[in-house]
């Protein structure tokens, strides 16, 4: 039997991200009209536009931020997409996307590449244990195989740990998993920092076989990244697949609900 | 108490007077600096002493070669000034389409639309005065069709 395939998107804490979540998944049919997608949102944001979605599934902790973990976690999905809410599919080479997995557990986009600029991404470099580390693995967009149990624990893990840094000060200190390395506490605000420890400190998931996507930065484009020359998209062969919107989305778009009416 | 002038560079074409960092080793030891500007001639019409100073520590050609430098990173400078503008302009343009793509699609009529082509042209309009154009004509016909009901 041929693997399930299909988009998980996640909606949670402000109402913003539902809105994108909505334009997303349309964005995506509008390039794959038989695309599967899967929203996790916060139960008060539903409305209408759910019934356009294949399943729709509520977040445990719709106050949580980064309820993305727990959808990522939680994909109805053999080979599943993940992308930020916050963003808009631009490209028709989308509908290449599960051809990219290859023989991969997991595809992410790597930043690699100091001539751009990092706005939405600024710590990058942090010490652990008296070494300087770099983050490179970004978390906005992820292309995973959830029939690896490895990858469904590596999931899970993602979603425990990142919520022991969120609520460090209400949990026993004996859990902070990060303790006595001289992680810097600004460092606890990332998942991806969460990524960074699970890919190299956690001898469980050496083991997995982590990959770039093709023509890397197409699959996730941030708009704060610099231009070529010619005011052209940079380091990409190809115009973006994925414009991520993160570093400026309106998050106030929220109050807009009761203006827009004519 | 100890002069010391550090990078010269013409600042006019004349070549007639010199910026350069000002640098004094007072009696007491502390040192100070700043920039300062030293003209060739004095009220008395005479070369003056601080000129010659400047000159005699560094050659004529040395501070011709600092002024070509100078000039050379300062337009390098306005350059990439220009750019980072032109980026940061080409983001926000992207940004503010997109949270107007987002505003529009919550107009009700829209929102309830079920004309995916218009959602679409809407979706891929490359900039805002197209996505209204598009956005007005989906109003008017959701309109037009709910007048018929």
């Amino acid at each position: 039997m041929s693997p399930s395939k299909g988009f998980v998107l996640v909606a949670s804490k402000r109402i913003a991200f539902y809105y994108s979540a909505c334009n997303l998944m349309e964005c995506i049919r509008d390039y794959m009209p038989d695309a599967n997608i899967t929203l996790f949102c916060s139960p008060e944001f539903k409305d209408h536009r759910c019934d356009d979605f294949d399943q729709v599934f509520d977040v445990e902790n719709p106050d949580f931020l980064r309820e993305k973990l727990y959808g990522m976690a939680n994909s109805p999905y053999d080979i599943t997409m993940y992308m930020d809410a916050d963003g808009e599919v631009v490209h028709e080479d989308i509908a290449t996307v599960f051809d990219q997995l290859e023989d991969c557990d997991m595809k992410f986009v790597i930043l690699k590449d100091d001539p751009i600029s990092l706005k939405s991404f600024v710590e990058k470099d942090f010490q652990c244990s008296g070494v300087t580390e770099t983050m490179t693995l970004c978390g906005g967009v992820c292309l995973y195989d959830m029939r690896n149990p490895l990858v469904q624990d590596f999931m899970q893990d993602w979603y425990k740990m990142f919520w022991i840094q969120e609520h460090r000060l209400n949990i026993p200190e004996d859990q902070h998993w990060w303790k006595g390395h001289g992680i810097k506490d600004s460092m606890l605000r990332w998942d991806q920092f969460t990524l960074w420890w699970l890919t190299n400190k956690m001898p469980k998931y050496k083991d997995l076989k982590i990959g770039e996507f093709d023509d890397n930065y197409r699959w996730n484009w941030f708009t704060s990244f610099r231009r070529n020359a010619e005011g052209k998209y940079n380091l990409v062969k190809k115009d973006p697949i994925f414009l991520h919107h993160s570093s400026s989305m309106d998050k106030t778009v929220d109050e807009f609900k009761n203006e827009v009416k004519l | 108490m100890k002069k010391e002038f550090r990078h010269p560079f013409w600042e006019n074409y004349q070549k007639d007077r010199i910026t350069c960092k000002l640098v004094i080793t007072h009696d007491n030891g502390e040192v100070t600096s700043s920039t300062s500007t030293v003209g060739k001639y004095g009220k008395d019409g005479k070369i003056t002493k601080d000129y010659k100073d400047v000159i005699a520590l560094t050659p004529v050609e040395k501070i011709d070669k600092n002024t070509e430098e100078r000039e050379e990173r300062h337009k390098e400078n306005r350059v990439a000034d220009k750019r980072k503008k032109a980026e940061r302009e080409a983001a926000r343009k992207l940004e503010n389409l997109f949270n107007a793509k987002l505003e529009v699609f919550e107009i009700e009529s829209i929102k309830n639309s079920t004309n995916r082509k218009a959602k679409a042209k809407i979706r891929r309009s490359k900039n805002q005065y197209e996505m209204m154009a598009y956005a007005i004509m989906l109003i008017q016909e959701e309109d037009a069709k709910n007048e018929s009901k």
